[in-house]
């Protein structure tokens, strides 16, 4: 039973990743490589507080929330003056550079061994300490940031930002200011990915730099992309297609000497069927260029 | 119609995984005498080339055990941890969901986040292939069991012979990034009792060309590499090719024929420190034939301690049927093809080690005791 509560757990904590990313994505149009740079900012910072800090659940999540949320405006301050291709190079160098601190900084994050025996959290004297205690905590705080989304969604700031995707100039003449919006989804996006890297730590009790590389970044990504970005339903439906298919996989039966790679050549080629028959995604509305 | 078929596939893909799940998890292949092993090993990424000589040898472990004539049968089941946290709770997991007794993990990138799940579901685990022992500390009620010659301590002695026996005074280190990599890099310093001249690390898919050239720059008159794997070779072999005379310390590894690496060729003359007797011992030498018949190449360490450690949980079975975990701990002392290895109260174990020279004809040969 712990199996299947571990994968909704994964399902959460990927549901907050992929909206936050969906909001600079999918709202804002520039494809982001940085969102497994935020995710391990949070989880490292919510880590090292944890352990050397005796502040609460609550108090480390927000020190860091609020790391990633300034990192990223002052990273927006850069990143924002370039769109496109551009953006994308931009987003990747930050996040080679976050790998390449969380993997060589041994005295603070502990290097490739990674820091171990993160505390568990306690809230407001609820100790969660069991999986499907945490099952509770982690779709709580996914459905009340999907709550958020969905508000952001329409809302003011919303409309705005998805005017700057889809007419920079157009939106300009109605006195939305692209970098402002663009700038505060970003930073609203890094820290909804921080959280998401909070509870990851707080969950897993061990994190290292293999958590957070390039590829996680793709991965997060390729889940948008394949759910479909700009709305609420895509993400959603592709963080469950994507944590359940690969697991799905594990109970095929092939032979163990083999099933590993077999299992990636399934995976990847029912991937390249579905982007071939639904090149938006599942349940998307807007095509990331 | 479009809708409509989409939910149609949908629904069949869940009903055939779902239906699959539910048979596994309802039929455990049980019995008294049946030991079901989880094995968490690594068969994707940098490191499969290790996890597959892991498997392999847990593999010809339990056909053996399961032809004995004895009651104890083994039901190993291998699950694919990728060396990323999140991929090893999860295979772990799903292994927990199939019911396993016992489980062997490996992997200092897996052994980590499934440490909290070992302790709270009690599975009396051993750990092989790791170069750190860290784990170790969250071993407060015993469940995991090291069993594994430290990188550290090879490191560590070879370090000592740079030293004090080959009076090497400017030696550099060439360290892949890793785990593995950087334990190695600790014990080296630590026995040698003297800074590097230079300190360059590789990464696991890298052809480590340009960093080979930056060590041999320093012109040190000893190279310690450390690490494993595809790109440890080519950088050993690179040393050879761009003529380095010094002395080349390195890993067991290299004694090992791994994937597209001939010792004879390349690592003649390397000095490692590494099991006493691993290649004289006879029954090595039967382990070795018997290996190389079933899977068609020559075993390395990592498979005999895939072997071995299959071997040790049939033995903690028969010690205690009811709890294998009773069984582990009460064996002190354990005769495996690395010689006789020795457990200590908190899970560690140690291992008889030598320092031994490649020689050209693909043989060890012991220089120090």
């Amino acid at each position: 039973m712990t199996y299947v509560l571990h994968q909704l757990i994964m399902i959460s904590i990927y549901l907050i990743l992929v909206y936050a990313t969906n909001l600079v994505t999918g709202l804002g149009g520039l494809m982001t490589m940085a969102q497994a740079a935020f995710y391990g900012m949070g989880a490292y910072v919510y880590a090292l507080v944890a352990l050397n800090m005796p502040v609460g659940f609550v108090a480390s999540c927000g020190i860091s929330l609020l790391v990633a949320g300034l990192v990223a405006w002052i990273l927006s301050k850069v990143v924002l003056r370039f769109r496109g291709e551009t953006f994308v190079l931009a987003t990747l160098a930050f996040q080679m550079i976050v790998f390449t601190i969380l993997d060589n900084w041994e005295g603070v994050t502990g290097g490739s061994y990674g820091l171990s025996e993160i505390p568990r959290p306690s809230l407001f004297g609820w100790e969660v300490s069991t999986v499907p205690e945490y099952v509770l905590l982690s779709v709580i705080v996914a459905a009340l940031i999907t709550g958020v989304f969905w508000v952001m969604l329409n809302s003011p700031f919303g409309l705005s930002v998805r005017a700057v995707r889809d007419n920079e100039r157009a939106a300009e003449s109605l006195r939305i200011s692209p970098q402002k919006q663009l700038s505060r989804a970003f930073v609203i996006s890094s820290v909804l990915a921080s959280l998401a890297g909070c509870l990851f730590a707080s969950y897993v009790t061990y994190i290292d730099p293999t958590s957070f590389s390039l590829t996680e970044s793709i991965f997060i990504l390729c889940i948008l992309l394949v759910g479909g970005s700009g709305n609420i339903i895509g993400p959603f439906l592709g963080v469950l297609f994507m944590i359940l298919f690969p697991e799905g996989l594990r109970f095929l039966g092939l032979p163990d000497e083999s099933a590993a790679n077999l299992r990636e050549i399934v995976y990847g080629t029912i991937l390249i069927v579905l982007m071939y028959y639904r090149p938006n995604g599942f349940k998307g509305i807007y095509s990331v260029k | 119609m479009r809708k409509l078929i989409w939910t149609l596939v949908i629904v069949a893909i869940v009903a055939i995984f779902g239906s699959r799940a539910w048979y596994l998890y309802q039929h455990k292949e049980t019995g008294d005498n049946v030991v079901k092993i989880g094995l968490l090993s690594v068969l994707s990424g940098e490191f499969a080339a290790m996890g597959e000589e892991l498997n392999n040898g847990a593999i010809l472990a339990a056909e053996e055990i399961n032809q004995e004539p004895s009651n104890i049968k083994i039901k190993l089941q291998i699950e694919d941890g990728k060396a990323v946290p999140k991929e090893a709770l999860s295979a772990f997991n799903k292994l927990l969901f199939s019911k396993i007794d016992t489980a062997i993990v490996a992997g200092d990138n897996q052994i980590l986040p499934v440490a909290p799940r070992i302790n709270a579901e009690k599975i009396p685990t051993i750990v092989t292939a790791v170069g750190s022992i860290g784990y170790l500390e969250q071993n407060k009620d015993k469940y995991m069991f090291h069993f594994s010659p430290s990188n550290y301590y090879c490191s560590y002695i070879v370090g000592q012979y740079a030293k004090n026996d080959l009076l090497l005074n400017k030696v550099a280190i060439l360290q892949m990034d890793s785990i593995f990599g950087k334990e190695g890099t600790k014990g080296f310093i630590n026995g040698y009792n003297q800074q590097p001249v230079i300190i360059e690390q590789f990464q696991a898919n890298e052809e480590p060309r340009a960093t080979v050239l930056k060590v041999l720059d320093t012109k040190p008159d000893g190279i310690y590499i450390t690490g494993y794997g595809p790109s440890y070779i080519s950088a050993i072999k690179r040393l050879k090719e761009y003529g380095f005379e010094g002395v080349i310390l390195s890993e067991p590894a290299v004694s090992n024929l791994i994937s597209g690496f001939n010792p004879r060729e390349i690592a003649s003359g390397n000095i490692f420190a590494e099991a006493k007797d691993l290649k004289s011992n006879p029954v090595f030498a039967k382990f070795n034939e018997k290996y190389t018949k079933r899977f068609g190449k020559s075993p390395t360490t990592v498979s005999a301690q895939g072997y071995e450690a299959v071997y040790m949980l049939s033995k903690a079975q028969k010690q205690n049927p009811q709890q294998i975990q009773v069984g582990l701990a009460q064996i002190q002392e354990f005769d495996t093809l690395f010689g006789k290895v020795y457990f200590l109260n908190d899970g560690n174990s140690t291992f008889d080690l030598a320092i031994k020279q490649m020689q050209p004809d693909g043989t060890a040969k012991v220089v120090k005791e």
